[in-house]
């Protein structure tokens, strides 16, 4: 095995959305710290695929976000056989930022506060309030455009770019919400919507999902890294991390892991950061056993890789009789309805849910939408749909479940041998009331809007974009694996600062609310250096 | 031809014109390079290829360029159902191939270029109609 002694202060394990932005705040406080990846940089301008004709086939192929059909060298394989929802994640500097639609919700205030409001799952050990300076950093440096003023929301402070537009398709479903009187709002995006921190404003290309090549798109490899990196934090990239070892007395000595060549390196460091997501770093932490820690590292409560959420989706999608020019814009549109997040005890489920709305398909995509049938009637057909339909992506929040979790797979492995993950959900009645209760009223708005037709997927597969639970955070160590800084109640210089650690999973997508936790994690690091280094 | 026969070429391209027929906007697929794009797919995918020439060989058995359209389209219809694997990759590589030509993109109504660099122009919005959910006042639970 080749060591690199040079020890570091601290070892984030995982560049994406969390590593990007604690590694950042570290090197910002003149902290030691490397960042070992598993993937690769890419090189927006050259890497990206929507300059050149046959672009849309790339989300077939090399730039699939389920890593199973994706499944390049980097991609550790997952056992999805057992969820009816499919994980997705990307392996590079960015992490699954660089296929994500940049949606930037914030949880809200009542998500840490579930077992108190409506008696389910746990409170968090911390509040809304308590991130919200994190947040307003997080925001800044990521750069998001919004508009103030949303009622869903306790005041913000100002958005960095005015609001993603609405264009044609989206004044089309607003005049639904406004008809029914319920709420909709131009949602917070990581996109710039005018240039701001020296990148461009987004120049309505559509396609966000397969990367943006003018680095509009707030991916952390555009955002974080570069400023990291000149802050002296060093990121090992191509590292793919096999387990973290022990030394006697317990605690986190070192990471193992293979370079690009397979060879077999071992980083030192005084703290231990996992930042994999919701899936790799229970993935790690299970591939990590000792004797001290024969059931994996840090886990003394069993709870790792327990209470999986993924937030499960359903799918509304409404054909409207006129052009929408619903090709132009960030796919995914902005509009957000919080009418049904909060809990209503006249309904039949708890806690509540959310609806995006999505742009209209591109062309390739309408084809094999299966809604275009072959033969003499194709091309009427997609005439008919191309441009003109809107959808929905119904939200819901699934609540943690122990049984819903990642494991070890006895079999399946990586290329280099690492064990690879095995995944089982259920989706819980609660969920499905909750979807159904969705699909309902997503179904209201577009009739209100005037579609003339409706379709519906109850759950959608390919839609495991958000990885949370598996690691989860509170006081007890009986009952969480990390205390609300994320440190491992059974190992205190290893931190966990991804997905893993959401206690509940609210209605909204995570990443603002995992990077604002990850800045608020390595402030306390900061605060505590003495202590925690020794020096 | 990378992969294909020029009978199993000819044979596809014959297929491909009956999935997706030329109109007065739209060319015949077989006219824009759609068998050479599936060819060369199928240059890249051991597995596909063994499907597609087995899929093919099937066909050429039913003597299928010498029958009249309609019974093209039958079987056609037969094959959605009897070999559904073979069908859906079929269906999936035209579709690929026809809707990313530049033709094909502008035949539709779109500009016939990728998204980037260009981009499009967005409209703003109708933003005043957010009066009415700010009159409704906070809708968020202070715990
Ligand atoms: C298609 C898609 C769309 C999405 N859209 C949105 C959205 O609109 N809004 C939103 O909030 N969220 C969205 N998400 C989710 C969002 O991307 C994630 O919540 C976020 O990136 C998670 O951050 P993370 O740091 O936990 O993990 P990631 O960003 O996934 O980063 C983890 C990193 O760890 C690395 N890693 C893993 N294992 C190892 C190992 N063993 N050794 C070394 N490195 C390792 C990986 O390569 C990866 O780079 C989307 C995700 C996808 C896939
Ligand atoms: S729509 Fe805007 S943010 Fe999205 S990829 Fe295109 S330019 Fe980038």
């Amino acid at each position: 095995m080749n060591i690199d002694n040079k020890k570091v202060d601290v070892l984030v394990i995982g560049a994406g959305a969390s590593g990007a932005a604690f590694t950042w705040k570290l090197a910002k406080s003149g902290m030691k710290v490397m960042c070992l990846e598993q993937g690769d940089w890419i090189n927006p301008s050259t890497d990206y695929s929507t300059s050149s004709a046959g672009w849309e086939i790339h989300r077939q192929t090399d730039f699939n976000p389920n890593p199973n059909i994706r499944s390049l060298d980097v991609d550790y394989p997952i056992n999805d056989i057992g969820s009816p929802i499919a994980p997705l994640m990307y392996n590079a500097v960015g992490g699954s930022t660089i296929h994500w639609s940049a949606h930037f919700p914030r949880l809200k205030p009542s998500d840490f506060r579930v077992k108190t409001l409506d008696n389910v799952a746990d409170d968090w050990p911390l509040s809304y309030f308590d991130l919200e300076p994190y947040f307003d950093l997080n925001d800044k440096i990521m750069g998001v455009a919004g508009l103030n003023g949303d009622t869903a929301y306790p005041p913000k402070s100002p958005r960095q770019t005015p609001p993603v537009g609405l264009g044609k398709l989206g004044d089309k479903i607003v005049s639904g919400f406004d008809e029914l009187g319920w709420h909709w709002w131009p949602s917070d995006s990581a996109i710039n919507t005018v240039e701001y921190d020296g990148r461009p404003g987004c120049n309505n290309c559509g396609p966000c999902d397969l990367g943006c090549s003018i680095k509009a798109k707030s991916s952390t490899d555009v955002t974080y890294w570069p400023k990291a990196l000149e802050l002296g934090a060093e990121l090992i990239t191509n590292a793919r991390v096999r387990e973290i070892t022990v030394d006697q007395s317990g605690k986190a000595k070192s990471a193992i892991y293979y370079d690009s060549k397979g060879e077999v390196k071992e980083q030192y460091a005084s703290i231990i950061v996992l930042a994999s997501n919701g899936v790799g770093t229970p993935r790690i932490l299970l591939n990590s056993t000792s004797s001290k820690f024969p059931e994996g590292l840090a886990n003394s409560s069993g709870l790792v890789g327990k209470n999986l959420m993924f937030h499960p989706y359903s799918i509304v999608t409404g054909l409207f009789d006129e052009d929408l020019e619903g090709h132009k814009g960030p796919t995914p549109l902005n509009i957000i309805c919080s009418e049904f997040y909060e809990t209503d005890p006249s309904r039949d489920f708890v806690r509540g849910y959310t609806y995006q709305v999505v742009r209209s398909l591109a062309p390739l995509a309408t084809a094999l939408s299966g809604h275009i049938p072959w033969g003499e009637n194709h091309h009427a057909t997609f005439k008919k749909r191309f441009n003109r339909t809107i959808t929905f992506a119904v939200i819901g929040e699934d609540l943690p479940e122990i049984h819903n979790k990642v494991t070890i797979d006895p079999k399946l492995t990586d290329s280099f041998g690492i064990p690879s993950p095995k995944i089982e959900y259920e989706l819980s009645e609660n969920s499905r009331k909750m979807l159904d209760h969705g699909i309902g009223t997503a179904t209201q708005v577009m009739k209100t809007a005037g579609a003339i037709e409706i379709t519906h997927d109850p759950l959608k597969r390919e839609a495991g974009w958000h990885l949370m639970g598996t690691a989860k955070m509170g006081a007890n160590k009986d009952e969480s694996v990390v205390n609300k800084y994320g440190q491992a109640h059974d190992v205190d210089n290893l931190f966990i600062i991804d997905g893993s650690i959401f206690v509940t999973a609210g209605a909204v997508n995570p990443t603002s609310t995992i990077q604002a936790l990850a800045l608020y994690i390595a402030e306390h690091i900061v605060s505590k250096s003495r202590e925690f280094l020794g020096k | 031809m990378k992969t294909l026969s020029k009978n199993n070429a000819d044979i596809l391209g014959e297929m491909v014109d009956l999935l997706i027929p030329a109109n007065k906007n739209l060319p015949a697929p077989s006219k824009i390079n759609v068998v050479e794009h599936i060819d060369d797919a199928l240059s890249n995918t051991p597995k596909m290829k063994r499907i597609f020439v087995e899929g093919l060989a099937d066909i050429n058995n039913k003597e299928f360029l010498s029958l009249p359209k309609m019974e093209q389209i039958a079987l056609l219809t037969k094959y959605e159902s009897s070999n559904g694997t073979f069908f859906s990759l079929l269906l999936r590589h035209t579709y690929n191939a026809y809707y990313t030509n530049p033709i094909v993109v502008a035949g539709i109504g779109m500009t016939g270029r990728p998204p980037q660099p260009l981009g499009y122009t967005l409209e703003k919005g109708n933003l005043t109609l957010l009066d009415k959910v700010i009159k409704k006042g906070q809708i968020w639970r202070n715990p």
